[in-house]
């Protein structure tokens, strides 16, 4: 566990070094996520000017939604950049060169790369969730400690997500839009998914578990779900994640070092 | 002439040759277009009218924005920064053609299989959904839709080309482009009508170039506007068409002066 955690503060440290490189950059991309931030709060600010609730939800609740999942994505991009070069290492036949180092393979794919301008935008994130919590009368500590657990449990399915993307690369060479589709989609819980209609609420829950991901948390938070829902939520994410993980090991198999 | 109709051919060949690449691409588009629909019927859930669009003016925009984002945004101009930085520039400048005709013939094949595609898409949304889609019948209206499409291609090629022409100077050809995407998003009208902004806003982004690129073909096909809205419309367009297209000769100009086959 030491030795990885040293692997992965390494590899950390490189970025964060390559960061300093190219700085105009690095505040240029870091600029874009600001401004892509801003326009969609816009969006919900004119929305409110119109409309006093959104599925039953107020403005401050709404952007709750909305900063959590911020949150969770950010995080998630923060820890995974690496999925986004992975392709290269297929096409190119370096792959090789990861699977021959005695560190696991999954993990240097995964976490080979820290993206340090997501994780800049981690502190106002956490700042806005505090701010806006202060906001929402009747707030239980059992609600927060449950909202921690499941952002916590939105990471584990962000990986799972995460492994599947990267072992469709090692199959198919095919990872840019495979992952882009999957921004997409969690794209649709920046707002409360209870704004969905059916079939698309339950496709969203249940096969593509974006409400859970990103709706779950803040529901839990402002005491709208059961514990027992809470419950089964950590399992279907614990059951993705093995799912996950076999695909892993069935396409690494499947592996031909083209190109190398 | 001929050569560049190789160059489109070519260009469409290679699209097709990716075919997994390419079937997630349109994948991609049908799901980012599906979110926004979802979104805005959620919106409209129980109300006629909102920000002055009724639910059938609102989904229409939504599903042509699959339309008019397959003919206006797509491009491959975003290689010609990667040409540049690489040195294979060079390989287009000893050939016997105007690498800008060439650029613009490259994207006619992305235009081509963009608008093939959404067309299809654009038909299964509505047959799988049956939304209140708007059916512009006016020859009028239609002619001057068009025509404002027309110039937002151009509109869109001449922005795009001057982007990767940073290329020249700078490595860092990515970063601007990102925010050129997040800007274009938002300010185009590909997130909602611009107009539903507050007014002094929206007076502001009638100046700019990425209004007429999205927007402003979609109201016209949208009907209810008025004489003064069109000329305004088309002068700015019009404007921004000879500035820019100056801007892109004058900055090919001195690009080429400062190109230095760096990587060959």
């Amino acid at each position: 566990m030491i030795k990885y955690f040293k692997v992965w503060w390494l590899m950390t440290s490189q970025s964060i070094q390559l960061f300093f490189v190219s700085r105009l950059g690095a505040v240029l991309f870091l600029s874009g996520k600001v401004m892509r931030f801003i326009f969609f709060f816009a969006f919900l600010l004119l929305l409110f000017k119109r409309t006093d609730v959104l599925a039953g939800y107020n403005f401050y609740e709404v952007v709750l939604f909305y900063f959590t999942f911020n949150l969770i994505d950010s995080t998630t991009q923060m820890l995974f950049r690496e999925v986004y070069r992975f392709r290269y290492y297929i096409v190119s036949g370096n792959f090789d060169m990861i699977l021959v180092k005695p560190v696991n393979a999954l993990f240097r794919s995964l976490f080979g790369w820290t993206d340090i301008l997501d994780f800049i935008t981690l502190g106002p994130f956490i700042a806005l969730i505090i701010y806006v919590l202060l906001k929402i009368p009747h707030i239980t500590f059992a609600g927060v400690f449950s909202y921690i657990l499941l952002v916590f449990n939105s990471l584990l399915i962000a990986t799972s997500f995460h492994i599947l993307v990267i072992s469709l690369a090692v199959i198919t060479t095919e990872i840019d839009h495979a992952i882009m589709i999957y921004r997409d989609v969690i794209g649709m819980g920046k707002i409360p998914i209870d704004i969905y209609t059916e079939p698309v609420r339950s496709l969203i829950t249940f096969v593509i578990p974006v409400g859970i991901m990103m709706s779950f948390p803040v529901k839990a938070l402002l005491g709208l779900l059961s514990f027992s829902t809470v419950f089964s939520t950590f399992f279907a994410s614990l059951i993705l994640l093995f799912l996950s993980i076999n695909f892993w090991k069935y396409a690494l198999r499947k592996y031909t070092s083209a190109s190398s | 002439m001929l050569k560049y109709f190789y160059v489109t051919k070519n260009s469409l060949m290679e699209f097709l040759a990716y075919r997994l690449n390419f079937v997630l691409w349109r994948v991609r588009v049908v799901v980012s277009i599906l979110i926004t629909y979802f979104l805005w019927l959620a919106i409209y859930s129980g109300r006629d009218r909102i920000f002055n669009y009724t639910q059938g003016q609102m989904l229409t925009y939504i599903i042509l924005l699959t339309f008019l984002s397959g003919v206006v945004l797509s491009t491959q101009t975003s290689r010609v920064a990667e040409e540049i930085n690489s040195g294979n520039l060079s390989n287009y400048l000893i050939r016997p053609l105007n690498y800008l005709s060439f650029n613009l013939f490259r994207d006619l094949a992305d235009k081509l299989i963009n608008t093939f595609f959404a067309i299809i898409e654009m038909a299964l949304i509505l047959l799988i959904f049956r939304p209140h889609f708007i059916l512009q019948t006016n020859p009028l209206n239609l002619f001057f839709f068009i025509l404002s499409l027309i110039m937002a291609v151009i509109l869109y090629f001449f922005i795009s080309l001057l982007l990767s022409f940073i290329g020249f100077w700078s490595r860092e050809v990515w970063a601007p482009r990102f925010i050129f995407f997040i800007l274009v998003a938002f300010l185009a009208g590909t997130y909602f009508p611009l107009d539903i902004v507050p007014r002094p806003i929206y007076a502001l982004f009638e100046l700019l170039p990425f209004t007429y690129l999205i927007f402003f073909p979609l109201k016209i096909y949208l009907g209810n506007i008025n004489g003064f809205f069109l000329i305004k419309g088309f002068a700015v367009s019009f404007f921004w068409l000879i500035i820019l297209y100056q801007l892109v000769k004058i900055v090919w100009q001195k690009g080429l002066k400062a190109y230095t086959a760096e990587g060959k």
